[in-house]
């Protein structure tokens, strides 16, 4: 199959970069002919390294600023205002004239294969310019609930002209059928594929629970302390160790003084080797109030470690089976969240039981599997596309 | 969490647990390398030589003990400014052991580890991990900018 993705920037370091890019690269691995094109392009190479089959390229190279004087046009094109995406967009910002012309001349380039974008700007640019022939698919990385009113109405409108609309959780998946469902458009849910296909199994032995997490309040590693501190004082030989940097550090430290758990509780930073890490945990703990889709849940999971989760929007309900694979506490319940992290670190048997679910679950994570449901999809797609 | 095999380590005082509050720096860990935990603590200005403290340590087989009191830090150092670097000395033991901890998965400590300051005799007290991951002590006068700053 020939697969384009087309990313806003391919260069930068995010979550839908590094999804892409392990798509790409699992694709391309499976024989498939592979290209990412990015809008921008603001340094030399990629930070995600591409499989050496995935062609890229960058239809505005920023690391090469068109002169003013030798290319007025372009020089003025990037530094007016987009007129084809929305003002609702997030990222509205990082389109401009100068993209618009070129994203929609790339579109209307195309006459066959799939092209996947990977945002609510680029999918409907795609909807609006990409010849019929080409096999539409439109990612969304961001959950439908989020967007504002206005992008919402573009997406009702234009998103029906797609082939597919592809969604990581269930709940999106409901809310994309209430609005596109009388269009015919397919969506399907298919979530983000794990970094690793043979994860090391944890063993569960060592007093330690992880969680990990940018530090924004929003992730809220503050109740997570708060809830870990009966822990502490009752098997003081745990330890929470919590992965991750952002602006709340200095916070959570000034809590964790204030509280006398400088001796049980440990803001590690960021790590190169989470994975490492997560290994060594013999429970996983994630206190969000909401989350994209609780990625880091499944990967805690595929290490056996089983997982302990506020309820919270996007992922952890899709992610855990409760009492299963894990343990799921009502959102802000952090009285509910102590006792269930109370009832790992006091029962081993438990621990090791629902780790042992946790892993099979995680399974719908590995490259393998989301790669397989990719080329379900696109075969159908394809072969719909031929028939028509 | 020792859960490495402890004879493949060098001598050294292995800090578990650091408590300060109260108005002193309670230590709890083993020694490695020493018969036994009861002992001296001697904690030595850094760059000064000479200036030292002795205190008592108290020692359960190979694990030890010991309080700092806030004041004692203080009025030897008046002038503020200094870092003191601890160590153990065992009965019975003519090598004085430098505490920190190494026996751990946690290398660079300094920025992971961190303890509350607390303040005593017009000073900032404040216990550490050195790059060595050593565990150390500063103090540091109090003055108007630096308390506005806290």
């Amino acid at each position: 199959m020939k697969i384009r993705f087309l990313l806003l920037n391919a260069y930068a370091v995010g979550g839908t970069v590094r999804t892409v890019v392990n798509q790409a690269n699992a694709l391309a691995e499976a024989g498939h002919d592979v290209e990412v094109v990015s809008v921008h392009r603001h340094r030399a190479e990629p930070r995600f390294a591409l499989h050496p089959k995935v062609r890229l390229s960058a239809l505005v190279d920023d690391t090469r600023p068109p002169s003013r004087w030798t290319r007025p046009l372009t020089y003025q094109r990037q530094h007016r205002p987009s007129r084809l995406v929305p003002e609702a967009e997030v990222r509205f910002d990082r389109f401009s004239r100068l993209t618009d012309r070129r994203v929609v001349r790339y579109l209307r380039s195309l006459h066959d294969g799939v092209l996947i974008t990977t945002r609510p700007a680029l999918n409907l640019l795609s909807a609006r310019f990409t010849p019929a022939s080409v096999v539409r698919v439109g990612q969304e990385h961001l959950h439908y609930s989020h967007h504002k009113p206005e992008l919402a109405r573009e997406i009702g409108r234009w998103y029906r002209r797609l082939d597919a609309v592809t969604v990581l959780t269930a709940a999106d998946e409901d809310a994309y059928l209430r609005r596109l469902g009388d269009s015919g458009v397919r969506v399907e849910c298919i979530p983000n594929p794990l970094s690793d296909e043979a994860p090391e199994r944890a063993g569960l032995d060592r007093p330690l629970v992880v969680s990990a997490g940018r530090l924004v309040k929003g992730k809220g590693f503050a109740t997570l302390i708060k809830a870990f501190e009966p822990v502490a004082r009752a098997h003081p030989d745990w330890q929470l160790r919590i992965y991750g940097a952002g602006p709340e550090r200095d916070r959570l430290r000034t809590l964790i003084h204030d509280r006398h758990l400088y001796n049980h509780v440990y803001l590690m930073g960021a790590t190169q080797e989470f994975d490492r890490e997560l290994a060594k945990a013999a429970v996983f703990a994630l206190a969000s109030r909401r989350e994209g889709f609780g990625m880091v849940l499944a990967e805690a999971m595929s290490h056996g470690v089983p997982p302990v989760s506020f309820d919270c929007p996007h992922g952890p309900r899709e992610i855990i089976a409760d009492g299963q694979d894990g343990l799921l506490v009502p959102l802000g319940d952090t009285p509910g969240l102590t006792a269930a992290l109370t009832r790992l670190v006091e029962d081993d048997a438990l621990r090791k039981k629902l780790g042992g679910h946790a892993v099979e679950s995680a399974r719908r994570y590995t490259p393998a599997r989301v790669r397989a449901r990719w080329e379900a999809l696109l075969r159908v797609l394809i072969s719909q596309k031929e028939h028509a | 969490m020792h859960d490495q095999p402890d004879h493949i380590a060098p001598a050294h005082a292995e800090v578990a647990e650091i408590w300060p509050r109260d108005g002193r720096i309670r230590v709890l860990g083993h020694v490695v390398g020493a018969a036994s935990g009861a002992g001296t603590l001697v904690a030595r200005v850094r760059d000064a030589a000479g200036t030292e403290l002795r205190l008592a340590a108290k020692g359960r087989g190979s694990r030890f003990e010991v309080s700092v009191p806030l004041d004692a830090l203080a009025s030897a150092t008046p002038e503020g400014d200094r870092v003191w670097d601890l160590y153990l000395v065992p009965d019975g033991c003519d090598d004085a052991l430098r505490l920190g901890r190494h026996l751990d998965d946690v290398p660079g400590k300094k920025k992971i580890f961190t303890y509350p300051a607390q303040r005593a005799g017009g000073l900032r007290i404040e216990p550490y991990y050195t790059v060595q991951d050593n565990l150390s002590i500063t103090c540091r006068r109090l003055t108007r900018q630096r308390e506005e700053s806290r």
